[in-house]
């Protein structure tokens, strides 16, 4: 199961670690981040890695994905080191909790 | 309740904006919005207008709590993603400033002051106008007065001010020392810096990171020409610079005629073959095939001392592949001789024809009256 950007944007809003970050964002950047995570964990879904994986798994490819996709991305934000900044561990945590763990 | 982002359509709606309600969550998210938009349309004039209106604001903007700290950094962090975005489009005083005032701030809040700078430089065609423009750049962070260091009572005891400014002239001691004074800054320099400066130990982790991105900074502004190369060099890899290729003579058996008689010869009879008659001196050339080396003629045209350009050329093919060698005649230049020939055939182009008019109508008068007698 793969959460639209809707529902990732709303996970990033209701995490503090996020919260602080996302001030710096303009409401296009959030949507735009929104896509760069759906990209990264849509990516991974596709690839079969999800499928039955645990946590740990489902984790180590999702981030590494994740943090490509940010560091390519990073221009677009004005930030040269997005995938440092963006507490990204917590957005996946949340994430995996909403998705897997009703 | 549906938030506007359309609020604030440009820099006229935020002058008539209220300062004290600029934080306001409608305000401050329009605000944003429409500064993406300008970069977003590319809109560079409109950028730096905003920009200016921005902080005309936020220099008036009383604070009543933390909260509100945060809401003024992010629009401050704003102004400066403006000013950087449309860089080249500022006044050289507010480029200054950028470095002046703010070099530590960018740095602190992620934004990326390298690229733009960068970017900016590769827009000059001249060496010098770089050049110049980036020593008035380093006189700008060399008077930066921003504080890097949180820990002013340590510093305070060595009477040390932490200022961007100072941090430079710090380093700039650990290059100007006299093993290393012929040496450009380099990465080198700033990692010995950091090992053993005395005040850097009282940085905290994220501040020595903001100071090795100054001091990278400070490295690349000192020998921009290099970087913009460089830069211009990874962009355009498809036009090389090479004015002059030496040729190589593919590894493939010559054409042979039908009658043609195969020599076998030996290898050192090839490589001897090889001998230069041209007017200058010869080279050595390595086949990529068999790594031995080959006798390289190097022909001037013209007088050697009038010479503009060297053509590079093997005087004798490769070993061919196969199991015995062909006897290729090897390949001698004598530019004497071409000059010489070339001469000889404008001589001859030129035909001399005299004839004496006189004689001539004396010969068809006397073949006039012989045909008459003939006639008659």
């Amino acid at each position: 199961m793969v959460l639209n950007t809707e529902q990732i944007t709303e996970i990033m809003v209701s995490l503090q670690s996020i919260k602080l970050l996302l001030a710096y964002f303009s409401v296009q950047e959030v949507d735009r981040m929104a896509d760069v995570l759906y990209s990264a964990v849509s990516s991974v879904y596709e690839n079969k890695l999800t499928g039955s994986a645990d946590y740990e798994s489902w984790f180590v490819a999702v981030k590494n994905r994740a943090v490509r996709e940010l560091a390519d991305a990073q221009s677009y934000f004005g930030f040269w080191n997005l995938p440092q900044r963006f507490p990204l561990d917590d957005f996946l945590q949340a994430y995996y909790q909403k998705t897997y763990e009703k | 309740m549906m938030m506007d982002y359309n609020k604030i359509k440009n820099s006229e709606d935020l002058k008539n904006l209220n300062a004290s309600s600029i934080l306001d969550e409608e305000n401050f998210e329009a605000i944003k919005y429409r500064a993406c938009d300008y970069i977003d349309s590319l809109d560079w004039d409109g950028a730096v207008s905003f920009a200016r209106t921005l902080e005309e604001k936020l220099e008036r903007l009383q604070l009543d709590n933390s909260e509100e700290q945060i809401g003024l950094n992010v629009l401050r962090f704003w102004v400066l993603k403006l000013r950087l975005f449309s860089f080249s489009n500022l006044s050289v005083l507010e480029q200054k400033d950028l470095l002046k005032d703010h070099a530590a701030f960018i740095i602190q809040s992620g934004l990326d002051l390298n690229r733009v700078i960068t970017r900016y430089f590769s827009f000059f065609a001249s060496e010098k106008i770089i050049k110049e423009e980036s020593k008035s750049l380093i006189f700008a962070l060399n008077n930066n007065k921003e504080n890097l260091g949180t820990q002013i009572d340590e510093f305070q005891k060595f009477n040390f001010r932490p200022t961007v400014g100072n941090w430079i002239r710090e380093y700039q001691t650990v290059f100007k020392s006299s093993a290393d004074m012929n040496m450009e800054p380099g990465a080198f320099h700033i990692v010995k810096f950091l090992d053993t400066n005395s005040y850097v130990k009282y940085l905290t982790s994220e501040e020595k990171d903001v100071l090795k991105e100054l001091l990278e900074l400070y490295n690349w502004l000192s020998s921009p020409i290099a970087y913009v190369e460089e830069r211009q060099a990874a962009k355009k890899e498809t036009t090389p610079y090479i004015t002059q290729e030496r040729f190589v003579i593919p590894e493939e058996s010559p054409p042979q005629l039908k009658n043609y008689n195969a020599i076998p010869v030996e290898d050192e009879e090839v490589g001897s073959s090889a001998k230069v008659a041209g007017s200058v001196g010869g080279g050595q050339a390595e086949s990529e095939g068999n790594k031995e080396e080959i006798p390289v003629a190097t022909v001037q045209f013209g007088r050697s001392e009038e010479a503009v350009e060297a053509v590079q050329a093997p005087a004798v093919a490769p070993k061919p592949k196969f199991g015995f060698n062909v006897k290729v005649p090897p390949r001698t230049v004598n530019m004497d001789e071409i000059l010489a020939k070339k001469a000889r055939e404008e001589k001859e182009d030129v035909i001399v024809v005299k004839v004496d008019i006189d004689e001539k109508l004396a010969e068809l008068k006397t073949r006039k009256e012989r045909n008459a007698k003939i006639a008659k």
